[in-house]
């Protein structure tokens, strides 16, 4: 089917933005001012990248920063009717990885701040409470299982990322970067429409997981009993994290399945 | 004079900078206007301050994102995040722009220019009929603020503007400060623009401020409104009656107090040349 003239025009357009391309200008009256165009085109998406990355940028320093936004544009021109969306690439493209935790430090920043972006508006739940809790009945209790708030996110940083994150919010001197002895798990989650985080320790982050993956209340003292030294701590410490949980905005129903 | 079309009265922008201060002083405005891609989220806060908002005060939905000019297919799953969003909030209308935004599955976010041709009247009229069956009511859109023409153009702007509203029947958006930028940087007659448009179709009128580099103006929304817009919008008023309007700040936000004194002057003009108008 023959093109109309209108999408060849369009087309034209779209590649001078993307690639500097001159085809359109055979259709435009004053040439110069497709620069209009051209310029807003990238200052937009910086901006937005800018506006998504804010404490990378700044430990990044404006011109590296500058040049990352420039590739990315290049490799991932927004597909999406939202800005939004536009940079959600640009940790992979960085060369996040989390499983193997083998990525640099900026490939990090940019996942935690990603997944910031992620928390703050993920959908609205109604959390339960301890007074919820208190009505599970005794036999439920291990098969008790958790329904979590759709804002909250596990991510595991091999990098000192967390308290470069913030130091650079806080304008604070921020430390040098350095991998972590060991990779640390950090949760996000929002509670009362702010957007909260906090490292957890081995114990809290085993039990965590087991919940968010849908293991019921005796998979997670089974979870806890394989990182706890002290087998008695175990029904204990679980019915604390239980009750951090709820404190914190993080469960949104108690569910007992037979 | 008047034509008989729903007045709200006059508006402002709600913009997160100002969330606070909107749902703590309830500030005498007599509406809002909502970027619509903005509050096309899940949750959280955008929403949260949406509906508090709602509570209090009408809302119009202002999108960027339709791309009614491009030869992309129509994005559906836009439109029907579009009418989930328009289900929620009930806004007293909605609107976007005379323009495309992207091709070929690639959004530049920015309105882009139409050639003014039969062609082009036909493309948009035909996808504005399909939206509105798709939403089931009709939309507004609002003339853009351009910085090239085309070789190929077959009409002025405000013909291309008739014709789609006409063929397809919908409403007009006249964003003044556009009127007024597109005719300094294409040299047109802003006069002869508001009289070449179908007043009967106008049912919101956007002021905003804009850059002046000479040569040219770009429509950037971080000035005041700048003298020669606000005697634009007077004449548009002598001509349509009133107008249901609202300004539009998008940058380099100042103190709320100072949008505030814009509507006051804006209310004044209104006053002055249609006299004293009650929203309804």
């Amino acid at each position: 089917m023959k093109r109309s003239s209108l999408e060849k025009l369009q087309a034209d357009f779209m590649r001078h933005l993307l690639n500097g391309d001159e085809a359109i200008f055979s259709h435009v009256g004053n040439i110069q001012r497709m620069a209009i165009y051209h310029h807003a085109y990238r200052a937009r998406l910086v901006e937005a990248l800018a506006s998504d990355y804010e404490q990378l940028q700044k430990l990044l320093g404006e011109a590296a920063f500058a040049e990352l936004c420039r590739a990315y544009i290049d490799q991932h021109p927004s597909q999406h009717y939202s800005l939004r969306w536009f940079g959600q690439h640009l940790p992979t493209f960085s060369g996040y990885a989390e499983e193997r935790g083998d990525h640099d430090w900026p490939a990090e920043m940019a996942q935690l701040e990603w997944t910031f972006t992620e928390s703050f508006d993920a959908q609205d739940a109604e959390p339960a409470t301890e007074a919820d809790a208190a009505r599970v009945a005794p036999a439920s209790w291990p098969v008790l299982s958790l329904a979590f708030h759709p804002s909250v996110r596990i991510l595991t940083l091999w990098w000192n990322t967390l308290a470069r994150w913030r130091a650079a919010k806080e304008g604070e001197a921020c430390p040098e970067p350095r991998r972590l002895p060991e990779p640390t798990d950090c949760l996000l989650w929002r509670h009362n429409l702010t957007t909260q985080y906090r490292s957890l320790e081995a114990d809290e982050a085993a039990a965590l997981s087991t919940a968010l993956s849908g293991g019921n209340f005796s998979e997670i003292c089974g979870a806890l009993a394989d990182v706890l030294h002290d087998q008695e701590q175990v029904p204990l410490r679980a019915a604390g994290f239980l009750k951090t949980w709820l404190n914190d905005g993080l469960i949104t129903q108690l569910l007992c399945y037979e | 004079m008047r034509a008989h079309r729903p007045f709200l009265g006059y508006g402002l922008g709600l913009r997160p900078e100002y969330y606070d201060i909107i749902v703590e002083t309830n500030p005498a405005v007599d509406w809002f206007e909502i970027i619509s891609e903005n509050y096309m989220v899940d949750g959280g806060k955008p929403l949260h301050f949406l509906d508090r908002v709602r509570e209090h005060y009408p809302i119009v939905m202002h999108g960027v994102s339709l791309s009614i000019g491009s030869t992309d297919p129509l994005d559906f799953a836009y439109l029907k995040r579009l009418k989930a969003l328009i289900e929620r909030i009930e806004p007293a209308w909605i609107s976007d722009h005379f323009c495309w935004t992207g091709h070929g599955g690639h959004n530049s976010h920015d309105l882009l220019p139409l050639p003014l041709t039969e062609e082009a009247v036909r493309h948009v009229a035909a996808r504005v009929q399909q939206v509105q069956e798709f939403l089931g009511r009709q939309i507004l859109l609002e003339n853009a603020s351009t910085y090239v023409s085309f070789t190929h153009s077959e009409m002025n702007e405000w013909e291309f503007v008739r014709e789609v509203c006409e063929r397809a029947d919908c409403l007009l958006l006249l964003d003044v400060n556009n009127v007024y930028v597109s005719a300094r940087n294409h040299g047109f007659d802003t006069l002869q623009y508001l009289d070449g448009l179908p007043g009967e179709r106008i049912r919101q009128c956007h002021l905003a401020g804009h850059s002046d580099y000479g040569d040219y103006v770009i429509d950037t929304h971080d000035h005041p409104v700048a003298s020669p817009v606000w005697a634009l919008y007077a004449e548009a008023l002598k001509r349509f009656g009133p107008v249901s309007s609202m300004i539009e700040r998008d940058d380099r936000f100042p103190p709320f107090a100072e949008l505030m004194a814009e509507l006051t002057q804006m209310r004044g003009i209104a006053r002055e040349v249609c006299g004293e108008y009650e929203a309804k």
